[in-house]
């Protein structure tokens, strides 16, 4: 059932948007003949768009990149980018850009020399003004004498993002492009990324940990889970079809005693049988909240915890909360 | 145009992989240097090698026609044996500015050659030097090849129809303990005086003083001359830690992958590290040349030559270099493994004192090949020895080029095959 509409819905999305430039077709990889990182992975990319991969770690979200970038082979399954197979590798580098979840530069050149390097690979004319172009972007023009070795780790992942860049890519992978950085860089970084995609017409393959980043930017979102596509759609698609109507949302004080907490959460959950906790935050997922929050509160008054709820709130649900029902874990960057 | 571009800045990157990681320049520029200085402090105020080399002389010479010889009008038509002319200047070469003797000579009958070789096998004997029974037929013939039909010359004699031909070569045999460096030595010397003799110089004792001891030293030969040569192998030997780390380098950190999907072929960025480390090994043979001079080892124009075995040494040492970044786990690995080779191999292919050297190929165009030789350094260090020490050319040193150039092939095949296959494929 939850395939069927899951198709139904991509025919949908399909519709109306442009020109395919990246298609899968049973993409499946398999390592060693044991471990089955990706398994008959379907979709397609559209010319302008972003498409968000969200998964846990280990989901085959940086294998399915891998695969398209040429990196890894395929073990079974087919993909084109702007219709062109894999033995058209040298018309296909051409239009793709890759920044991956590591930092890959030289430490020991400076930003500068890093963006040289790179530029020169991909024999870019008129260098100088690309480089100066991004570097104004990202903000790297007042460090680009420094070494990269030197740079903070915000700085690292920006000037990881410029070289994927550089060469004016039609299609940008972007594999966790702001892991580690602080909410400031991180979104200037975003804003930059958006703005820089609609102004070249950049289509983005984008994977994240970050709900409320792909909620904001990505046209569609995949799930991935096990190396299969679980769910896709929009955001807001997404929320509707998988999202609980409704989510209760309890904040505990961490002074609670944690088998007081335990017996809370053992009672919470013969009433309502989709309950998370984690850390602090319990999650209660439910069609009709606001008749339920006394029966919360009276569960609370028997054990005695109403003082340790620091605060009960109840609101729609994110895709952080479509996640989690999908897939049972937790996202961590 | 902008392909070579990009080969020059993949190039200025692995070369300043080097020269910008302290532990990479230490390894390949400083510490090279720290063994010169060493060897250089240690031994360049030794007295030089001034005591006589005791050698043997067998001589199973002929002599010459007297019918061939009378035309000639000279004053040695009536010297039959030119042998004993021969032994006459191997036995009064003196060590310049002194009256020491090169070679304390013992002429042994020819009844007397196993008692020749047992000497020589003791030691008590430095070299034995067998002179064949047609040596003073070819002592005529290179007179012949070196003034030709000359008109006057033949107005003299009357005509030169009783000469032996000018290609007419014999072979001096010269038998000693190869390991031993007082054998490099004394057999250098000894080709050097038979050049000479051969070559009719003007002045034999005093030429041959200035021709061969000259061409050795200006001041008197010590350890420190002998070994610098295998110090600047040495130094290229030890570039196959940077190779190594280059290569897997790239692969941790991910550079690798990020090059390849621009337009950076893997035969171009392969020749972009070896092409690096040439650059490198151009730049280790005059700086530490330059630091040798400092500790008194005598200029010589010969270190240009130096070059080109260089080039083949460096890409011996990379391919060797990529056989191992083939191999290993990781790059630390790699680097562990090229540190604690080099020195070995240096080692036993004789840059700092020659060590026996087995015999594997006894006959290879008239050249044996040892065991160690097949490591690429070992030709590499007689070349260098040979243009500073002896003041040869490459012309002769041309097997162990060739044996360079052999070694430096199948070194890169096998390196860049083992390379590609665990790197250059898709996973």
């Amino acid at each position: 059932m939850v395939e069927e509409a899951v198709e139904a819905k991509n025919q949908a999305v399909n519709k109306s948007l442009k020109e395919i430039v990246v298609e899968t077709k049973n993409l499946e990889k398999i390592y060693d003949g044991k471990v089955h990182a990706v398994r008959g992975v379907n979709f397609e990319l559209f010319d302008g768009e972003v498409l968000g991969f969200l998964g846990p770690n280990g989901a085959g979200k940086t294998t399915t990149i891998s695969i398209l970038l040429g990196i890894i082979q395929k073990t079974k399954g087919d993909f084109s980018i702007y219709g062109k197979d894999i033995n058209d590798y040298k018309t296909i580098r051409e239009l793709i850009g890759y920044t991956p979840q590591e930092l890959v530069f030289y430490d020991f050149l400076t930003v500068q020399e890093n963006a040289e390097l790179f530029a020169d690979c991909y024999q870019i004319q008129n260098k100088k003004a690309r480089i100066n172009e991004l570097f104004d972007l990202f903000q790297l023009t007042e460090l680009k004498r420094r070494r990269a070795e030197k740079l903070s780790g915000g700085q690292k992942r920006r000037l990881n993002l410029v070289l994927g860049m550089l060469h004016s890519p039609k299609i940008l992978f972007l594999d966790e492009p702001s892991a580690g950085m602080d909410p400031q860089s991180r979104h200037i970084l975003w804003e930059n990324i958006e703005r820089l995609s609609k102004k070249e017409g950049i289509s983005i393959i984008l994977t994240t940990h970050l709900m409320e980043v792909a909620d904001r930017l990505c046209d569609r979102i995949l799930i991935i889970d096990y190396g299969k596509i679980i769910a896709q759609g929009t955001p807001d698609e997404l929320k509707t079809t998988y999202g609980a109507e409704e989510l209760i949302e309890l904040i505990m004080d961490e002074s609670l005693d944690a088998k007081l907490n335990d017996s809370f959460i053992v009672d919470l959950r013969k009433e309502f049988s989709k309950i998370t906790f984690h850390e602090n935050k319990i999650k209660i997922f439910t069609k009709n909240g606001a008749s339920l929050i006394p029966d919360i509160i009276e569960i609370a008054v028997k054990l005695d915890v109403t003082d340790y709820i620091k605060s009960l709130q109840l609101r729609g649900s994110t895709l952080e909360d479509v996640f989690i029902g999908l897939t049972g874990k937790a996202l961590r960057e | 145009m902008s392909k070579i571009k990009l080969f020059y800045s993949l190039l200025k990157t692995n070369i300043l992989s080097i020269t910008r990681n302290k532990t990479a320049f230490f390894f390949t520029i400083i510490f090279p240097l720290c063994f010169v200085g060493v060897f250089g402090f240690a031994f360049q105020w030794s007295d030089p090698i001034t005591s006589s080399k005791t050698i043997g002389i067998i001589s199973y010479d002929t002599g010459i026609d007297e019918s061939v010889i009378a035309f000639w009008n000279t004053s040695i038509v009536n010297q039959t044996f030119y042998s004993e002319e021969y032994i006459r200047v191997l036995d009064t070469v003196l060590f310049p500015e002194s009256n020491v003797t090169i070679f304390d000579v013992h002429v042994f009958n020819q009844s007397e050659h196993e008692d020749a070789q047992e000497l020589l096998e003791s030691r008590n004997i430095m070299a034995l030097v067998t002179l064949p029974e047609n040596f003073s037929t070819g002592v005529l013939a290179a007179f012949r090849s070196k003034f030709g039909d000359d008109p006057i010359l033949t107005a003299a004699t009357g005509n030169w129809s009783g000469y032996p031909s000018s290609d007419f070569k014999t072979v001096l045999l010269v038998e000693g303990d190869s390991t031993l460096q007082d054998f490099t030595v004394t057999g250098t010397i000894i080709d050097k005086i038979t050049q000479y003799f051969f070559n009719f110089g003007e002045s034999p004792v005093e030429g041959v003083i200035i021709d061969v001891y000259g061409s050795l030293l200006t001041s008197g030969f010590t350890v420190f001359d002998f070994v610098l040569p295998g110090l600047i192998v040495y130094a290229i030997l030890n570039n196959l830690g940077s190779t190594t780390d280059i290569a897997l380098s790239d692969i941790e950190r991910g550079t690798l992958k990020r090059l390849r999907l621009s337009k950076v072929t893997p035969p171009m960025y392969v020749f972009s590290i070896l092409a690096s480390q040439m650059v490198i090994a151009f730049i280790q043979i005059p700086i530490t040349f330059a630091t040798a001079l400092l500790f008194g080892f005598p200029f010589s124009i010969q270190i240009l030559y130096a070059f080109l075995p260089a080039i083949f040494l460096s890409l011996a040492t990379s391919g060797m270099g990529f056989i191992f970044a083939g191999v290993v786990r990781n790059a630390s690995a790699g680097r562990g493994l090229a540190a604690i080779t080099a020195t070995p191999i240096a080692l036993i292919s004789g840059a700092f004192f020659v060590i026996p050297n087995p015999t594997v190929i006894p006959n290879i165009l008239g050249n044996s090949v040892g065991l160690f030789d097949l490591l690429g350094a070992a030709p590499a260090i007689r070349i260098f020895r040979g243009l500073l020490l002896h003041g040869n050319t490459l012309s002769n040193h041309l097997f162990d080029l060739i044996l360079l150039i052999v070694l430096s092939a199948l070194f890169l095949a096998l390196g860049l095959f083992l390379y590609s296959r665990k790197h250059f494929k898709p996973e």
